[in-house]
Protein backbone atom coordinates (compact mmCIF):
# COMPACT_ATOMS: atom_id res chain seq x y z
CA UNK A 1 0.00 0.00 0.00
CA UNK A 2 1.14 3.46 -1.31
CA UNK A 3 -0.92 5.06 1.11
CA UNK A 4 0.70 3.64 4.52
CA UNK A 5 3.98 4.60 3.03
CA UNK A 6 3.13 8.38 2.43
CA UNK A 7 3.90 10.79 5.10
CA UNK A 8 0.76 11.90 7.05
CA UNK A 9 1.06 15.68 5.38
CA UNK A 10 0.54 13.56 2.18
CA UNK A 11 -2.10 11.22 3.64
CA UNK A 12 -4.31 14.03 5.08
CA UNK A 13 -4.34 15.83 1.89
CA UNK A 14 -4.68 12.22 0.23
CA UNK A 15 -7.52 11.91 2.07
CA UNK A 16 -9.31 15.82 2.11
CA UNK A 17 -8.91 15.78 -1.60
CA UNK A 18 -10.02 12.15 -2.04
CA UNK A 19 -13.14 12.96 -0.29
CA UNK A 20 -14.28 16.05 -2.27
CA UNK A 21 -13.04 14.53 -5.45
CA UNK A 22 -15.58 11.53 -4.12
CA UNK A 23 -18.23 13.81 -2.78
CA UNK A 24 -18.05 16.01 -6.07
CA UNK A 25 -18.10 13.20 -8.27
CA UNK A 26 -21.60 11.48 -6.55
CA UNK A 27 -22.98 15.12 -6.31
CA UNK A 28 -22.33 15.72 -10.23
CA UNK A 29 -23.46 12.04 -11.39
CA UNK A 30 -26.55 12.98 -9.34
CA UNK A 31 -27.14 16.08 -11.02
CA UNK A 32 -26.25 15.01 -14.32
CA UNK A 33 -29.19 11.73 -14.10
CA UNK A 34 -31.68 14.57 -12.78
CA UNK A 35 -30.82 17.06 -15.42
CA UNK A 36 -30.95 14.14 -18.08
CA UNK A 37 -34.48 13.44 -16.84
CA UNK A 38 -35.58 17.15 -16.64
CA UNK A 39 -33.92 18.17 -19.90
CA UNK A 40 -35.16 14.98 -21.28
CA UNK A 41 -38.81 15.60 -20.31
CA UNK A 42 -38.32 19.31 -21.19
CA UNK A 43 -37.83 18.24 -24.87
CA UNK A 44 -40.59 16.35 -25.09
CA UNK A 45 -42.80 19.13 -23.64
CA UNK A 46 -41.47 21.23 -26.10
CA UNK A 47 -42.35 19.02 -28.82
CA UNK A 48 -45.73 18.33 -27.14
CA UNK A 49 -46.03 22.23 -27.40
CA UNK A 50 -45.33 22.12 -31.00
CA UNK A 51 -47.98 19.22 -31.57
CA UNK A 52 -50.57 21.31 -28.94
CA UNK A 53 -50.55 24.06 -31.39
CA UNK A 54 -50.27 22.71 -34.27
CA UNK A 55 -52.65 20.45 -33.73
CA UNK A 56 -55.30 23.19 -32.98
CA UNK A 57 -53.79 25.15 -36.58
CA UNK A 58 -54.14 22.47 -38.69
CA UNK A 59 -57.19 21.47 -37.64
CA UNK A 60 -59.23 23.12 -40.45
CA UNK A 61 -57.07 21.75 -42.70
CA UNK A 62 -57.50 18.09 -41.56
CA UNK A 63 -61.28 18.79 -40.93
CA UNK A 64 -61.71 19.99 -44.32
CA UNK A 65 -59.32 17.87 -45.66
CA UNK A 66 -57.32 20.77 -47.38
CA UNK A 67 -53.99 19.09 -48.25
CA UNK A 68 -52.31 22.22 -49.25
CA UNK A 69 -53.20 24.29 -46.04
CA UNK A 70 -51.67 21.33 -44.16
CA UNK A 71 -48.88 21.32 -45.90
CA UNK A 72 -48.26 25.04 -45.57
CA UNK A 73 -48.93 24.73 -42.04
CA UNK A 74 -45.94 22.02 -41.32
CA UNK A 75 -43.89 23.60 -43.61
CA UNK A 76 -42.88 26.00 -40.78
CA UNK A 77 -41.01 23.14 -39.57
CA UNK A 78 -38.28 24.25 -42.41
CA UNK A 79 -37.13 26.75 -40.05
CA UNK A 80 -36.59 23.85 -37.01
CA UNK A 81 -33.50 22.31 -38.04
CA UNK A 82 -34.48 19.16 -35.00
CA UNK A 83 -37.71 18.07 -36.62
CA UNK A 84 -37.10 15.32 -38.67
CA UNK A 85 -41.21 14.89 -39.79
CA UNK A 86 -43.87 16.39 -39.21
CA UNK A 87 -47.50 14.33 -40.70
CA UNK A 88 -50.66 14.28 -41.00
CA UNK A 89 -52.99 11.45 -41.36
CA UNK A 90 -57.33 11.67 -41.75
CA UNK A 91 -59.84 10.10 -39.43
CA UNK A 92 -59.34 6.77 -41.27
CA UNK A 93 -55.42 6.61 -40.82
CA UNK A 94 -54.80 8.04 -44.46
CA UNK A 95 -52.00 10.31 -45.19
CA UNK A 96 -53.18 14.12 -45.73
CA UNK A 97 -49.53 16.10 -45.35
CA UNK A 98 -46.24 15.41 -44.70
CA UNK A 99 -42.86 17.14 -43.77
CA UNK A 100 -39.29 15.56 -44.01
CA UNK A 101 -36.71 17.65 -42.63
CA UNK A 102 -33.79 17.98 -45.89
CA UNK A 103 -31.25 18.24 -42.76
CA UNK A 104 -31.20 14.82 -41.82
CA UNK A 105 -30.48 12.37 -44.45
CA UNK A 106 -33.74 10.91 -46.21
CA UNK A 107 -32.91 6.77 -45.03
CA UNK A 108 -32.81 8.33 -41.47
CA UNK A 109 -35.88 10.17 -41.63
CA UNK A 110 -37.94 7.20 -43.59
CA UNK A 111 -36.57 4.67 -40.77
CA UNK A 112 -38.32 6.72 -38.34
CA UNK A 113 -41.42 7.45 -40.17
CA UNK A 114 -41.58 3.18 -40.82
CA UNK A 115 -41.55 2.83 -37.32
CA UNK A 116 -43.90 5.62 -36.36
CA UNK A 117 -46.56 4.74 -38.85
CA UNK A 118 -46.50 0.77 -37.79
CA UNK A 119 -46.69 2.55 -33.79
CA UNK A 120 -49.60 4.32 -35.62
CA UNK A 121 -51.43 0.86 -36.85
CA UNK A 122 -50.78 -0.46 -33.20
CA UNK A 123 -51.80 2.38 -31.57
CA UNK A 124 -54.73 3.02 -32.98
CA UNK A 125 -57.12 2.59 -30.56
CA UNK A 126 -55.61 4.76 -27.97
CA UNK A 127 -55.07 7.14 -30.50
CA UNK A 128 -58.33 7.41 -31.95
CA UNK A 129 -60.62 5.88 -29.26
CA UNK A 130 -59.53 7.02 -26.33
CA UNK A 131 -57.75 10.18 -28.09
CA UNK A 132 -54.15 9.64 -25.87
CA UNK A 133 -51.38 11.13 -27.40
CA UNK A 134 -48.60 8.76 -27.54
CA UNK A 135 -44.87 9.58 -27.11
CA UNK A 136 -42.38 7.53 -28.49
CA UNK A 137 -38.35 7.68 -28.46
CA UNK A 138 -35.41 5.73 -28.92
CA UNK A 139 -31.96 6.31 -29.43
CA UNK A 140 -31.92 9.48 -31.92
CA UNK A 141 -35.41 10.45 -31.87
CA UNK A 142 -38.17 11.92 -29.87
CA UNK A 143 -41.83 11.95 -31.33
CA UNK A 144 -45.32 12.62 -30.70
CA UNK A 145 -48.29 11.19 -31.43
CA UNK A 146 -51.11 13.26 -31.14
CA UNK A 147 -54.84 13.15 -32.14
CA UNK A 148 -56.45 16.18 -33.60
CA UNK A 149 -60.03 16.40 -32.14
CA UNK A 150 -63.18 18.12 -33.41
CA UNK A 151 -66.38 18.27 -31.56
CA UNK A 152 -65.26 15.26 -29.29
CA UNK A 153 -64.45 13.27 -32.57
CA UNK A 154 -61.26 12.38 -33.48
CA UNK A 155 -60.22 13.65 -37.01
CA UNK A 156 -56.83 12.81 -37.53
CA UNK A 157 -53.87 12.14 -35.86
CA UNK A 158 -50.33 14.97 -36.07
CA UNK A 159 -47.08 13.40 -35.61
CA UNK A 160 -44.04 15.36 -34.91
CA UNK A 161 -40.90 13.46 -34.65
CA UNK A 162 -37.43 15.66 -33.41
CA UNK A 163 -33.94 14.56 -33.37
CA UNK A 164 -32.58 14.39 -29.88
CA UNK A 165 -29.22 16.38 -31.20
CA UNK A 166 -30.40 19.56 -29.56
CA UNK A 167 -30.60 17.54 -26.17
CA UNK A 168 -27.42 15.62 -26.25
CA UNK A 169 -25.32 19.34 -26.89
CA UNK A 170 -27.15 20.84 -24.13
CA UNK A 171 -26.24 17.50 -22.07
CA UNK A 172 -22.70 17.13 -23.59
CA UNK A 173 -22.71 21.49 -22.44
CA UNK A 174 -23.59 20.68 -19.30
CA UNK A 175 -21.29 17.69 -18.69
CA UNK A 176 -18.39 19.54 -19.70
CA UNK A 177 -19.32 22.78 -17.82
CA UNK A 178 -20.23 20.29 -14.82
CA UNK A 179 -16.67 18.43 -15.46
CA UNK A 180 -15.30 21.80 -15.40
CA UNK A 181 -16.53 23.04 -12.08
CA UNK A 182 -15.87 20.46 -10.37
CA UNK A 183 -12.26 20.17 -11.80
CA UNK A 184 -11.93 23.93 -10.32
CA UNK A 185 -13.20 23.22 -7.04
CA UNK A 186 -10.99 20.29 -6.63
CA UNK A 187 -7.96 22.33 -7.32
CA UNK A 188 -9.48 24.94 -4.95
CA UNK A 189 -9.75 22.35 -2.31
CA UNK A 190 -6.64 21.16 -2.79
CA UNK A 191 -4.76 24.43 -2.56
CA UNK A 192 -7.10 24.81 0.82
CA UNK A 193 -6.44 21.42 1.92
CA UNK A 194 -2.39 22.13 1.21
CA UNK A 195 -3.47 25.54 3.51
CA UNK A 196 -5.14 24.35 6.21
CA UNK A 197 -3.42 20.78 6.41
CA UNK A 198 -0.28 23.07 8.36
CA UNK A 199 -1.66 23.98 11.65
CA UNK A 200 -2.16 20.08 11.98
CA UNK A 201 1.18 18.85 10.73
CA UNK A 202 3.50 21.66 11.98
CA UNK A 203 2.88 20.35 15.57
CA UNK A 204 3.22 16.86 14.99
CA UNK A 205 6.51 17.74 12.53
CA UNK A 206 7.69 19.48 15.50
CA UNK A 207 7.28 17.32 18.16
CA UNK A 208 9.16 14.49 15.53
CA UNK A 209 11.92 16.80 14.84
CA UNK A 210 12.17 17.25 18.79
CA UNK A 211 12.32 13.58 19.05
CA UNK A 212 15.04 13.05 16.56
CA UNK A 213 17.10 15.56 18.22
CA UNK A 214 16.77 14.36 21.44
CA UNK A 215 17.33 10.62 20.10
CA UNK A 216 21.24 12.06 17.89
CA UNK A 217 22.15 14.41 21.21
CA UNK A 218 20.40 12.61 24.31
CA UNK A 219 19.46 16.06 25.64
CA UNK A 220 16.47 15.98 27.84
CA UNK A 221 17.15 18.92 28.46
CA UNK A 222 15.11 20.02 25.27
CA UNK A 223 11.79 21.26 25.46
CA UNK A 224 9.06 21.63 22.26
CA UNK A 225 7.91 25.62 22.47
CA UNK A 226 4.49 25.53 24.02
CA UNK A 227 2.46 27.77 21.42
CA UNK A 228 -1.09 25.90 21.35
CA UNK A 229 -3.75 25.42 22.81
CA UNK A 230 -5.60 22.41 21.47
CA UNK A 231 -4.92 18.70 21.80
CA UNK A 232 -1.08 19.49 20.46
CA UNK A 233 -0.70 22.07 23.26
CA UNK A 234 -1.65 19.44 26.03
CA UNK A 235 0.47 16.72 24.18
CA UNK A 236 3.49 18.97 24.36
CA UNK A 237 2.81 19.78 27.67
CA UNK A 238 2.97 15.84 28.62
CA UNK A 239 5.56 15.18 26.43
CA UNK A 240 7.96 18.28 28.09
CA UNK A 241 6.93 16.81 31.13
CA UNK A 242 8.22 13.41 30.75
CA UNK A 243 11.26 15.04 29.30
CA UNK A 244 12.29 16.63 32.72
CA UNK A 245 11.45 13.01 34.26
CA UNK A 246 13.82 11.25 31.80
CA UNK A 247 16.43 13.89 32.55
CA UNK A 248 15.68 13.84 36.38
CA UNK A 249 15.82 9.83 36.71
CA UNK A 250 18.99 9.76 33.98
CA UNK A 251 20.36 12.01 36.64
CA UNK A 252 19.41 9.91 39.90
CA UNK A 253 20.66 6.57 37.91
CA UNK A 254 24.20 8.16 36.76
CA UNK A 255 24.19 9.59 40.43
CA UNK A 256 23.07 6.06 41.54
CA UNK A 257 25.86 4.59 39.33
CA UNK A 258 28.81 6.75 39.65
CA UNK A 259 28.71 7.73 43.62
CA UNK A 260 29.83 5.52 46.35
CA UNK A 261 27.01 5.77 48.42
CA UNK A 262 28.76 5.73 51.75
CA UNK A 263 31.26 8.45 51.32
CA UNK A 264 29.56 10.33 48.48
CA UNK A 265 32.64 10.41 46.38
CA UNK A 266 32.71 8.78 42.96
CA UNK A 267 32.87 4.92 42.81
CA UNK A 268 35.60 2.67 40.97
CA UNK A 269 33.52 2.10 37.96
CA UNK A 270 33.00 5.98 37.37
CA UNK A 271 37.00 6.69 38.30
CA UNK A 272 37.68 4.12 35.84
CA UNK A 273 35.72 5.70 32.72
CA UNK A 274 36.79 8.92 34.00
CA UNK A 275 40.50 7.94 33.77
CA UNK A 276 40.01 6.60 30.02
CA UNK A 277 38.77 10.13 29.42
CA UNK A 278 41.49 11.83 30.97
CA UNK A 279 44.36 9.51 29.01
CA UNK A 280 42.59 9.87 25.99
CA UNK A 281 42.96 13.55 26.46
CA UNK A 282 46.46 13.31 27.88
CA UNK A 283 47.70 11.11 24.53
CA UNK A 284 45.78 14.00 22.44
CA UNK A 285 48.42 16.97 24.18
CA UNK A 286 51.32 14.59 25.16
CA UNK A 287 49.90 15.94 28.52
CA UNK A 288 50.39 14.55 32.40
CA UNK A 289 47.97 12.13 33.83
CA UNK A 290 49.17 11.27 37.22
CA UNK A 291 47.15 9.05 40.12
CA UNK A 292 47.16 8.32 43.78
CA UNK A 293 46.76 5.25 45.40
CA UNK A 294 45.74 5.64 49.49
CA UNK A 295 44.81 3.37 52.09
CA UNK A 296 44.05 3.79 55.46
CA UNK A 297 46.54 2.34 57.69
CA UNK A 298 45.27 -0.57 60.34
CA UNK A 299 42.10 0.19 58.66
CA UNK A 300 40.87 -3.77 60.25
CA UNK A 301 41.70 -2.33 64.04
CA UNK A 302 39.22 0.82 63.70
CA UNK A 303 36.74 -2.00 62.87
CA UNK A 304 37.63 -4.24 65.32
CA UNK A 305 38.30 -1.76 68.46
CA UNK A 306 35.61 0.66 67.69
CA UNK A 307 32.98 -1.37 65.70
CA UNK A 308 32.04 -1.04 61.53
CA UNK A 309 29.88 1.92 62.46
CA UNK A 310 33.01 3.89 63.33
CA UNK A 311 34.54 2.36 60.77
CA UNK A 312 32.02 4.03 58.09
CA UNK A 313 32.63 7.55 60.00
CA UNK A 314 36.24 7.10 59.22
CA UNK A 315 35.68 6.69 55.80
CA UNK A 316 33.60 9.76 55.52
CA UNK A 317 35.70 12.09 57.36
CA UNK A 318 38.68 11.05 55.53
CA UNK A 319 36.45 11.33 52.14
CA UNK A 320 35.93 14.54 53.04
CA UNK A 321 39.22 15.26 54.09
CA UNK A 322 40.48 14.46 50.22
CA UNK A 323 38.41 16.29 48.22
CA UNK A 324 39.16 19.30 50.41
CA UNK A 325 42.81 18.59 50.17
CA UNK A 326 42.60 17.80 46.41
CA UNK A 327 41.89 19.96 43.84
CA UNK A 328 38.56 21.35 42.39
CA UNK A 329 39.06 19.41 39.26
CA UNK A 330 40.53 16.49 40.49
CA UNK A 331 38.74 12.69 40.41
CA UNK A 332 38.41 11.36 43.50
CA UNK A 333 36.83 8.31 44.15
CA UNK A 334 36.47 5.09 46.44
CA UNK A 335 38.09 2.12 44.80
CA UNK A 336 37.71 0.01 47.86
CA UNK A 337 37.17 -0.78 51.33
CA UNK A 338 39.52 1.46 52.51
CA UNK A 339 41.57 2.27 49.36
CA UNK A 340 40.83 5.60 47.21
CA UNK A 341 41.64 6.80 44.33
CA UNK A 342 43.15 10.96 42.87
CA UNK A 343 43.46 11.25 38.86
CA UNK A 344 44.80 14.42 38.52
CA UNK A 345 45.31 16.03 35.19
CA UNK A 346 47.78 17.74 34.13
CA UNK A 347 49.86 17.33 37.14
CA UNK A 348 53.92 16.83 37.32
CA UNK A 349 55.51 14.41 40.24
CA UNK A 350 56.16 17.76 41.97
CA UNK A 351 52.51 18.52 42.70
CA UNK A 352 51.02 15.21 42.65
CA UNK A 353 53.76 14.96 45.91
CA UNK A 354 52.59 18.14 47.26
CA UNK A 355 48.68 17.22 46.91
CA UNK A 356 49.77 13.43 48.13
CA UNK A 357 51.54 14.73 51.28
CA UNK A 358 48.83 17.80 51.87
CA UNK A 359 46.39 14.64 52.22
CA UNK A 360 48.82 12.67 54.67
CA UNK A 361 49.11 15.79 57.04
CA UNK A 362 45.65 16.75 57.33
CA UNK A 363 44.68 13.06 58.19
CA UNK A 364 47.10 12.83 60.12
CA UNK A 365 46.67 16.20 62.02
CA UNK A 366 43.05 14.81 62.32
CA UNK A 367 41.11 13.72 64.98
CA UNK A 368 37.68 11.80 64.20
CA UNK A 369 35.18 11.78 66.94
CA UNK A 370 33.09 9.16 67.35
CA UNK A 371 30.43 8.51 70.15
CA UNK A 372 32.47 9.93 73.41
CA UNK A 373 36.36 8.06 71.26
CA UNK A 374 38.83 10.33 69.20
CA UNK A 375 40.31 8.30 66.93
CA UNK A 376 43.26 9.17 65.53
CA UNK A 377 44.40 7.54 61.83
CA UNK A 378 47.14 7.64 58.93
CA UNK A 379 46.70 6.96 55.45
CA UNK A 380 49.84 5.36 52.82
CA UNK A 381 49.84 7.04 49.78
CA UNK A 382 51.62 5.93 46.01
CA UNK A 383 51.80 7.90 43.34
CA UNK A 384 52.49 7.60 39.47
CA UNK A 385 53.26 10.33 37.24
CA UNK A 386 53.19 9.78 33.62
CA UNK A 387 52.80 11.03 29.93
CA UNK A 388 50.66 8.47 28.71
CA UNK A 389 51.37 6.89 25.38
CA UNK A 390 48.53 4.35 24.88
CA UNK A 391 45.08 4.03 25.81
CA UNK A 392 45.79 1.68 28.39
CA UNK A 393 45.27 2.57 32.07
CA UNK A 394 46.05 -0.62 33.71
CA UNK A 395 50.11 0.31 33.84
CA UNK A 396 49.02 3.45 35.48
CA UNK A 397 47.26 1.85 38.46
CA UNK A 398 49.54 -1.01 38.39
CA UNK A 399 52.89 1.64 38.97
CA UNK A 400 50.77 3.98 41.67
CA UNK A 401 49.68 0.31 43.43
CA UNK A 402 53.22 -0.74 43.65
CA UNK A 403 54.14 3.13 45.43
CA UNK A 404 51.47 2.51 47.61
CA UNK A 405 52.92 -0.84 48.34
CA UNK A 406 55.98 0.70 49.21
CA UNK A 407 54.76 3.50 51.24
CA UNK A 408 53.11 0.81 53.40
CA UNK A 409 56.77 -1.36 53.50
CA UNK A 410 58.23 2.37 54.40
CA UNK A 411 56.21 2.30 57.60
CA UNK A 412 53.36 3.71 56.50
CA UNK A 413 52.09 6.78 56.95
CA UNK A 414 54.34 8.33 53.87
CA UNK A 415 53.91 9.35 50.51
CA UNK A 416 55.94 7.71 47.55
CA UNK A 417 55.85 9.09 44.19
CA UNK A 418 56.99 7.12 40.83
CA UNK A 419 56.65 8.46 37.25
CA UNK A 420 58.14 8.12 33.74
CA UNK A 421 58.10 12.09 33.83
CA UNK A 422 59.96 11.98 37.27
CA UNK A 423 63.80 12.52 36.83
CA UNK B 1 -72.74 -7.93 -76.60
CA UNK B 2 -75.62 -5.37 -75.49
CA UNK B 3 -76.05 -7.00 -72.22
CA UNK B 4 -72.28 -6.88 -71.31
CA UNK B 5 -72.56 -2.92 -72.34
CA UNK B 6 -75.51 -2.67 -70.50
CA UNK B 7 -73.43 -4.58 -67.13
CA UNK B 8 -70.69 -2.09 -67.94
CA UNK B 9 -72.52 1.05 -67.84
CA UNK B 10 -74.30 -0.60 -64.58
CA UNK B 11 -71.35 -1.28 -62.68
CA UNK B 12 -70.15 2.64 -64.23
CA UNK B 13 -72.86 4.26 -62.93
CA UNK B 14 -72.78 2.37 -59.61
CA UNK B 15 -69.36 3.51 -59.12
CA UNK B 16 -70.45 7.18 -59.82
CA UNK B 17 -73.71 6.81 -57.79
CA UNK B 18 -71.00 5.51 -55.01
CA UNK B 19 -68.51 8.59 -55.86
CA UNK B 20 -71.58 10.97 -55.44
CA UNK B 21 -72.94 9.54 -52.67
CA UNK B 22 -69.56 9.80 -50.66
CA UNK B 23 -68.85 12.93 -52.13
CA UNK B 24 -72.67 14.26 -50.89
CA UNK B 25 -72.48 12.93 -47.15
CA UNK B 26 -68.69 14.51 -46.82
CA UNK B 27 -70.17 18.02 -48.25
CA UNK B 28 -73.56 17.09 -45.72
CA UNK B 29 -70.74 16.87 -42.80
CA UNK B 30 -68.91 19.91 -44.08
CA UNK B 31 -72.24 22.15 -43.92
CA UNK B 32 -72.14 21.87 -39.88
CA UNK B 33 -68.27 22.17 -39.71
CA UNK B 34 -68.21 25.47 -41.50
CA UNK B 35 -70.70 26.67 -38.56
CA UNK B 36 -67.52 26.47 -36.25
CA UNK B 37 -65.77 28.84 -37.87
CA UNK B 38 -68.83 31.24 -38.94
CA UNK B 39 -69.89 34.05 -36.41
CA UNK B 40 -73.33 35.59 -37.67
CA UNK B 41 -75.28 38.49 -36.09
CA UNK B 42 -76.93 37.44 -32.82
CA UNK B 43 -80.46 35.28 -33.86
CA UNK B 44 -83.31 34.35 -31.49
CA UNK B 45 -84.70 30.81 -33.00
CA UNK B 46 -84.29 27.78 -30.99
CA UNK B 47 -82.95 25.52 -33.64
CA UNK B 48 -79.96 26.04 -35.82
CA UNK B 49 -81.37 26.08 -39.40
CA UNK B 50 -80.63 24.59 -42.45
CA UNK B 51 -82.59 25.62 -45.34
CA UNK B 52 -82.39 24.02 -48.93
CA UNK B 53 -83.47 26.07 -51.93
CA UNK B 54 -85.08 24.36 -54.90
CA UNK B 55 -83.70 21.09 -54.47
CA UNK B 56 -82.53 18.53 -51.84
CA UNK B 57 -79.53 16.71 -53.57
CA UNK B 58 -78.74 15.13 -50.12
CA UNK B 59 -81.63 13.09 -49.72
CA UNK B 60 -81.87 11.48 -45.86
CA UNK B 61 -77.77 11.91 -45.40
CA UNK B 62 -78.32 15.68 -43.95
CA UNK B 63 -81.50 14.78 -41.49
CA UNK B 64 -79.40 11.20 -40.54
CA UNK B 65 -76.60 13.05 -40.39
CA UNK B 66 -77.17 15.89 -37.99
CA UNK B 67 -80.60 13.90 -35.76
CA UNK B 68 -78.26 13.84 -32.49
CA UNK B 69 -76.16 16.54 -33.21
CA UNK B 70 -76.05 20.12 -32.10
CA UNK B 71 -74.32 23.57 -34.06
CA UNK B 72 -73.24 26.69 -31.68
CA UNK B 73 -75.24 24.80 -29.41
CA UNK B 74 -78.64 24.59 -30.66
CA UNK B 75 -80.48 21.39 -32.12
CA UNK B 76 -80.67 21.47 -35.78
CA UNK B 77 -83.36 21.43 -37.98
CA UNK B 78 -83.52 20.85 -41.48
CA UNK B 79 -85.67 22.54 -44.01
CA UNK B 80 -86.84 22.24 -47.91
CA UNK B 81 -88.13 25.53 -49.47
CA UNK B 82 -88.58 25.97 -53.38
CA UNK B 83 -89.02 29.76 -53.53
CA UNK B 84 -87.25 32.60 -52.07
CA UNK B 85 -90.11 33.97 -50.58
CA UNK B 86 -90.33 30.63 -48.11
CA UNK B 87 -86.69 30.68 -47.14
CA UNK B 88 -87.48 33.13 -43.61
CA UNK B 89 -85.52 32.92 -40.87
CA UNK B 90 -82.74 30.37 -41.56
CA UNK B 91 -78.81 30.48 -40.57
CA UNK B 92 -77.90 28.64 -43.48
CA UNK B 93 -78.71 28.48 -47.08
CA UNK B 94 -78.01 25.77 -49.56
CA UNK B 95 -78.72 26.82 -52.71
CA UNK B 96 -79.25 24.42 -55.90
CA UNK B 97 -81.12 26.88 -57.87
CA UNK B 98 -80.77 26.42 -61.63
CA UNK B 99 -80.61 29.90 -63.25
CA UNK B 100 -78.58 32.73 -62.49
CA UNK B 101 -81.18 35.19 -61.26
CA UNK B 102 -82.82 33.39 -59.46
CA UNK B 103 -79.70 32.30 -57.60
CA UNK B 104 -78.79 36.36 -57.44
CA UNK B 105 -82.23 36.86 -55.72
CA UNK B 106 -81.45 34.26 -52.89
CA UNK B 107 -78.12 35.70 -52.77
CA UNK B 108 -79.92 38.90 -52.36
CA UNK B 109 -82.04 37.86 -49.58
CA UNK B 110 -79.36 35.88 -47.20
CA UNK B 111 -77.25 38.92 -47.54
CA UNK B 112 -80.24 41.12 -46.20
CA UNK B 113 -80.92 38.42 -43.64
CA UNK B 114 -77.47 37.95 -42.72
CA UNK B 115 -77.62 34.47 -43.69
CA UNK B 116 -74.53 32.35 -44.66
CA UNK B 117 -74.98 31.10 -48.26
CA UNK B 118 -73.70 27.86 -50.04
CA UNK B 119 -73.48 26.43 -52.78
CA UNK B 120 -71.89 24.28 -55.91
CA UNK B 121 -72.38 26.77 -58.50
CA UNK B 122 -69.83 27.76 -60.98
CA UNK B 123 -69.14 31.23 -60.36
CA UNK B 124 -71.46 31.47 -57.58
CA UNK B 125 -68.71 33.15 -55.02
CA UNK B 126 -67.88 35.70 -57.53
CA UNK B 127 -71.51 36.36 -58.24
CA UNK B 128 -71.84 37.31 -54.27
CA UNK B 129 -72.44 33.83 -52.66
CA UNK B 130 -70.63 33.60 -49.83
CA UNK B 131 -69.03 29.84 -49.60
CA UNK B 132 -69.18 27.75 -53.20
CA UNK B 133 -67.93 24.81 -53.08
CA UNK B 134 -66.40 21.79 -55.55
CA UNK B 135 -65.48 18.47 -55.92
CA UNK B 136 -62.30 18.92 -58.68
CA UNK B 137 -60.53 15.18 -58.47
CA UNK B 138 -62.54 13.82 -55.77
CA UNK B 139 -61.44 16.58 -53.08
CA UNK B 140 -63.51 19.27 -52.16
CA UNK B 141 -62.38 23.06 -53.47
CA UNK B 142 -63.71 25.45 -50.89
CA UNK B 143 -63.94 29.45 -52.37
CA UNK B 144 -65.01 31.99 -50.18
CA UNK B 145 -66.26 35.53 -50.70
CA UNK B 146 -65.15 37.38 -47.88
CA UNK B 147 -66.78 41.03 -49.28
CA UNK B 148 -69.74 38.93 -49.42
CA UNK B 149 -69.43 37.74 -45.85
CA UNK B 150 -68.63 41.18 -44.50
CA UNK B 151 -71.61 42.78 -46.09
CA UNK B 152 -74.12 39.95 -44.68
CA UNK B 153 -72.35 40.64 -40.73
CA UNK B 154 -71.23 37.52 -40.74
CA UNK B 155 -67.22 36.70 -40.02
CA UNK B 156 -65.44 33.64 -40.73
CA UNK B 157 -62.58 32.83 -38.68
CA UNK B 158 -58.80 32.74 -40.36
CA UNK B 159 -58.85 28.93 -39.91
CA UNK B 160 -61.50 28.34 -42.14
CA UNK B 161 -60.33 31.18 -44.82
CA UNK B 162 -56.72 29.30 -44.48
CA UNK B 163 -58.09 26.26 -45.95
CA UNK B 164 -60.20 28.08 -48.77
CA UNK B 165 -59.26 30.06 -51.71
CA UNK B 166 -60.57 33.46 -50.49
CA UNK B 167 -62.15 36.39 -53.09
CA UNK B 168 -61.66 39.72 -51.90
CA UNK B 169 -61.84 42.70 -53.82
CA UNK B 170 -63.34 40.53 -56.28
CA UNK B 171 -60.17 38.65 -56.94
CA UNK B 172 -58.65 35.57 -55.48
Amino acid sequence: MIFQHLSIRYKLLVLLVSSVALALFISSCLVIAYTQKTQYTHSLNDIEQYTNVMSTNIQASVLFRDEISAKKILSSFENNSHIMSAWVVDEEGKPLSRFNSQVHTAKEVDTLNIELESLLISQKENLFEKQQSYHYTNEHAMAILQPIVYEGSTIGVLVIASDTAQFEMMMYDFITIQFSISLVTLGVIFLLSWWFQKPFITPVISLIETFQNIAKTKNYSTSVALKQHDEFGTLYEHFNSMLVEIKERDERLLHLASTDSLTGLSNRHYAMEMMHTLVAKALRHQGFISVIMLDIDHFKNINDTYGHMAGDEVLRVIAKLIIECAREYDVVARVGGEEFLIVCEGCDDQSLFVIAERIRSTIEAKEIRYETSLIHVTISAGGYVHIPTSHNIEPLLKIADDALYEAKMQGRNCVVIKGSACA
Amino acid sequence: MRLIYGALLLCFASVLAWGSDEERKLEAAFLGRFANYIEWQAKSQEHFIITLIDENPFGTILDKLYVDKRIKGKTVLVRLVTKVEEIGITDLLFITLTTQKERLEAIRYAQEHSILSISEARGFAESGGIIQLNFVDQKIRIKINYDAAMRSHIKIASPLLSVATVLQGGKP
